[in-house]
């Protein structure tokens, strides 16, 4: 809310200048977004909250200066008391609608502009100026929080005679044509003001067109109300009509700052345009009924870990119109009617401490007992991973959690999570793999960066449920798939986990450079060249992706694996040259080799070349025995099975 | 050949060697096992009288001796050399090196493990909740009824099977309470989500840090301390801070933690809103209804909680100037960290 200093004077005699007047605000009251220069005014740009309802009026922040710099308010609060000789009005008004509604008839008035001074406050608070009617009763609002709407008595009268008004909910479908000339169509869960003919205005929201005031208004029907402000808010939002008015109404509203307000106002409707109130109805309550809080003392020292004296605690609720009563259970308070946010005791300590200042209270240590607590798979092997893949030259990225329109085509839809009310259609889907989000960022980085590797660890989610997902794309390599497969081999023997591959079909990887990763019966994940039809669309060439379920992969890992002792005699390698069509596994090939005897304790490629699917492949075999020093007798019989082996999986020995 | 022309033989060729390399060749050459003078010993046995066998012996060991020293001064000189060849040598040592390369951490990740060790230090252990989560873990246990007004602080994304996309880590609060017994000391470091334009200070999918304290006696004091820890550790020692009153309807007292804008000191400038002070954190003792909700009696226990949003943090201490950047990917912007 925009308040102008100036107008805060005719309140309390203010002599703190504005910024520091936004500052102490900022520390004892409410937040203050900032301190703008319009002319010769200062305006306060204050950022009020929902409990604090009663500052969206000047006269409020006044009253809370008033107290903060200890300060008498000068203006009045005077209660509107009509006479008893008043006409009466019909009203009808369900309390679980409105808890109080009231109607004044202003006659006889006599149009004239706007005074410069109520002008130019109504800018500066930042709304703008209409027509006298309407900009008096702005004027109030923004001075004592309680919005108004003003009816043409007249017009109101051509449609029902009798000037019969009902609080109701409106009907299914009923319409409306509002003063911003749209026709509304209402449903039973909209509030709206009627009289026999139907609804003249959608209540809190906005007036009918058909009863608006202007410069010919002779006479005025004044409504003055509290309205349910859960319904408010919930049409106000569907009507995309989010007002000053209705924007207070969804706050708390006191009955007796009602006809406070209301006598400000007529009595600025007699002064500027020479109306005399004719008629008055009110229904509902007029005074706020409220049950006194208990403070006890040990609770607010405890809330603020410091002793906090008797006469400070008193002194704090005075200055804040507090009603006080000292009694066996404690301190009984009573809040000023304004205040619809104090229930419970916390709620007085707030005000005790924060008039107390927050600042003033002292840092305490913490003193605690230590517990033991379990440890965090997912978030241990989260750090370790991340950091062995920054350690293999990835970088890490962070993408949106939804998938875009872009991406959208390459997934199935009927297995994603839809959002309901998407901010655009970019975020209308939230995303169940890492991958398009990946390549969506290696297109941002292409033009700058032929080659790269990224990778992200975040959710993904589907109908099932959400889990922590690894995703990584390598691009611009030869071979991609072997260049992010050792990636994966290295993460996973880091983690002790011994996998499984399994061919895979999917959409967006390569019909056969593509594959399942298992562990055991578990699905880890999957490995694949990107799909060549994905390569156009994102711009991107010789690229793989990584995808691993990561809470999976954390539940698997191991750390501290077992131990294998360290062979004191000599080992001997010998080479195995051969060629092998890609059709074949050499992976397979690997293990049976490896599988041959104990004798064997590694078998590395140690060189090779693929041309025409066909690899000519070097693979370095070692031998070595944990008791004894092995010479060619004890190689040659595997030398021969190892040849036979190559064989037997489809390899050509080169001699 | 005699063994007077390989002494001789020897002699030129050591003496013409350069490298330590050829040296080394030279010295298996003459007395390897299978070298010259290896060759010489081998004749002796054939040498008809005990005499000559002998003479022979202490000549071949002569020249040994000899040849060994040849080698011997060799090598010094040659050491000599290279040493004196590396101290008039030219090197330039600003020469860029051959690049390793080392990947990087995303800067959250980064600063969320710096947060995560700072409270695991005190005694905080670390939590996860659902992204997708209920109206009532987000919102009703948390005092915000459906519907209410005060919900407007937070612009929520609502998803089509009834749920919706958490708006703060809050709602591992009452999880946790109904998991645990106090002491409870948790801590969560999270993606949240608003229903949210993007632009250069806004942004739908962000992170949150928060804590959550449950004890008997917790008080405003623990939460300056445990505030004041913290940010002197982001922000340095001098970093003045300061609390003031923040409306959140899970806690009651709430609060704002502000810290004295870095550009003008708290003079007031356009960065900070002409206020001298960012708001860095929000707090406050956890509601005694939402203690309620946890299982936890408010009479007994009270709590605190204290968060902030890890992205606005660092964009103020490392003077990042868009919010956007952290979820780009743009490398250009992750490789310098």
């Amino acid at each position: 809310m925009k308040v102008p200093y100036s107008w805060l004077k005719d309140f309390i005699n203010l002599r703190t200048p504005a910024e520091e007047v936004a500052s102490d605000l900022s520390l004892s009251v409410i937040g203050v977004e900032s301190v703008e220069t319009v002319g010769r005014e200062k305006v306060l740009n204050l950022d009020v909250t929902y409990n604090r309802g009663d500052l969206l009026a000047v006269a409020g922040l006044a009253r809370e200066l008033a107290a903060m710099y200890n300060l008498k308010v000068k203006v009045e609060e005077e209660i509107f008391k009509p006479d008893a000789e008043l006409d009466h009005l019909h009203i009808k008004a369900d309390s679980r609608l409105s808890r109080t509604y009231s109607l004044a008839k202003i006659s006889d008035l006599r149009y004239k502009s706007t005074p410069t001074i109520i002008k130019s406050r109504l800018e500066l608070a930042g709304m703008r100026s209409v027509n006298l009617w309407a900009d008096l009763t702005n004027y109030v609002m923004l001075e004592w929080g309680q919005p108004f709407h003003a009816f043409d008595a007249e017009k109101v009268a051509r449609r029902d005679p009798t000037l019969s008004i009902e609080v109701r909910l409106a009907r299914n479908g009923e319409k409306i044509k509002t003063l911003d000339g749209s026709e509304r169509t209402l449903t039973s869960q909209d509030m709206v003001i009627a009289d026999r003919r139907g609804a003249i205005a959608v209540a809190g929201v906005m007036g009918g067109e058909d009863t608006e005031v202007d410069e010919g208004t002779k006479e005025i029907l004044l409504e003055a109300a509290i309205f349910d402000s859960v319904r408010i808010r919930n049409t106000a939002r569907k009507l995309g009509l989010r007002s000053e008015a209705s924007h207070r109404f969804e706050h708390y509203l006191s009955p007796e700052n009602l006809l406070i307000s209301l006598n400000k106002l007529l009595q600025m409707f007699q002064v500027y345009g020479k109306g005399e109130v004719t008629a008055f109805q009110q229904v509902g309550e007029r005074v706020t009924k409220s049950d006194p809080v208990v403070l006890r003392q040990e609770v607010l020292d405890r809330a603020a870990g410091v002793k906090i004296p008797v006469s400070a605690v008193k002194e704090a609720l005075k200055l804040l119109n507090f009603k006080i009563l000292s009694s066996e259970q404690g301190l009984l308070c009573w809040p000023p009617h304004y205040r619809g946010d104090i229930h419970i005791t916390e709620d007085v300590v707030e005000e005790v401490l924060r008039m107390y200042g927050y600042q003033n209270i002292p840092a305490q240590p913490l003193r605690t007992s230590l517990a033991d607590s379990p440890e965090n798979l997912v978030e241990n092997w989260r750090d370790r991973v991340v950091h062995n893949l920054a350690g293999l030259g990835f970088n890490e990225v962070r993408t949106y959690s939804f998938l875009s329109t872009k991406s959208l085509l390459h997934n199935e839809v009927k297995n994603l999570v839809r959002v309901k009310n998407p901010i655009s259609a970019e975020t209308e889907y939230l995303r169940s793999n890492l991958v398009f989000n990946l390549l969506e960022a290696v297109q941002l980085n292409s033009p700058r960066f032929s080659q790269g590797k990224i990778f992200e660890l975040e959710k993904v989610y589907s109908s099932e449920g959400e889990f922590l997902s690894l995703g990584a794309l390598i691009w611009g390599t030869k071979q991609p798939f072997l260049a992010l497969k050792g990636v994966l081999e290295e993460i996973l023997q880091d983690a002790g986990i011994v996998f499984d591959f399994q061919p895979l079909k999917s959409s967006y990887l390569h019909p056969t450079q593509s594959a399942q990763i298992l562990v055991g019966k578990k699905i880890l994940g999957v490995l694949g060249t990107l799909h060549p039809h994905l390569n156009d669309s994102y711009g991107i060439s010789d690229a793989a992706v990584l995808e691993l379920n990561f809470e999976v992969l954390s539940q698997l890992a191991q750390r501290f694996p077992e131990f294998r002792p360290l062979s004191t005699y000599q080992e001997i390698w010998e080479d195995f040259s051969f060629t092998l069509k890609e059709e074949y596994s050499l992976g397979k090939l690997i293990l049976g080799i490896r599988e041959l005897s104990n004798l064997i304790t590694a078998v590395e490629i140690k060189d090779r070349y693929l041309k025409n699917e066909v690899r000519s492949i070097t693979l370095r075999v070692t031998f070595q025995s944990l008791e004894q020093g092995l010479g060619d007798k004890d190689v040659k019989p595997l030398r021969d099975k190892i040849s036979q082996l190559i064989q037997k999986y489809r390899g050509t020995l080169r001699s | 050949m005699n063994i007077e022309d390989l002494r001789k033989q020897a002699k030129e060729e050591i003496a013409q060697t350069e490298t330590p390399e050829k040296l080394e060749e030279l010295r298996i050459k003459y007395l390897g096992r299978k070298g010259a003078l290896a060759t010489f010993l081998a004749e002796i046995p054939e040498l008809p009288n005990q005499k000559d066998r002998k003479k022979a012996g202490l000549l071949i060991n002569e020249v040994k001796k000899e040849i060994e020293t040849y080698l011997q001064n060799k090598d010094k000189e040659l050491r000599k050399e290279t040493v004196q060849a590396a101290s008039s040598s030219h090197f330039d040592v600003s020469e860029p090196g051959f690049p390793a390369g080392l990947g990087t951490s995303h800067p959250l990740t980064q600063f969320r493990e710096f947060v995560r060790d700072t409270f695991a230090n005190l005694g905080f252990e670390e939590v996860s909740a659902p992204h997708m989560e209920s109206d009532e873990y987000n919102f009703a246990l948390l005092n915000i009824p459906p519907d209410h007004p005060s919900r407007d602080l937070w612009d929520t994304l609502y998803l089509e099977d009834g749920k919706l996309l958490r708006t703060h880590t809050s709602n591992m609060q009452v999880r946790e309470m109904k998991k645990r017994k106090p002491p409870i000391r948790v801590m969560t470091f999270d993606r949240c989500f608003r229903y949210e334009n993007i632009d250069p200070k806004h942004s739908h999918t962000f992170s949150q840090f928060e804590v959550l304290y449950i004890d008997e006696n917790v008080s405003m004091g623990h939460l300056r301390a445990l505030s004041d820890i913290f940010l002197k550790k982001v922000f340095g020692e001098k970093t003045q801070t300061r609390f003031r009153p923040k409306y959140y309807p899970f806690v009651e007292p709430g609060l704002g933690v502000d810290a004295l804008c870095p550009f003008c000191q708290g003079r007031g400038c356009k960065v900070c809103g002409m206020v001298g002070w960012f708001e860095i954190a929000g707090a406050g003792l956890v509601h005694p209804q939402v203690l309620k909700n946890g299982g936890i009696d408010p009479e007994k226990y009270s709590g605190l909680a204290w968060g902030f949003g890890p992205e606005r943090m660092l964009m103020i201490k490392a003077g990042i100037d868009d919010i956007r950047y952290f979820n780009s990917g743009d490398l250009r912007f992750l490789k310098q960290f």
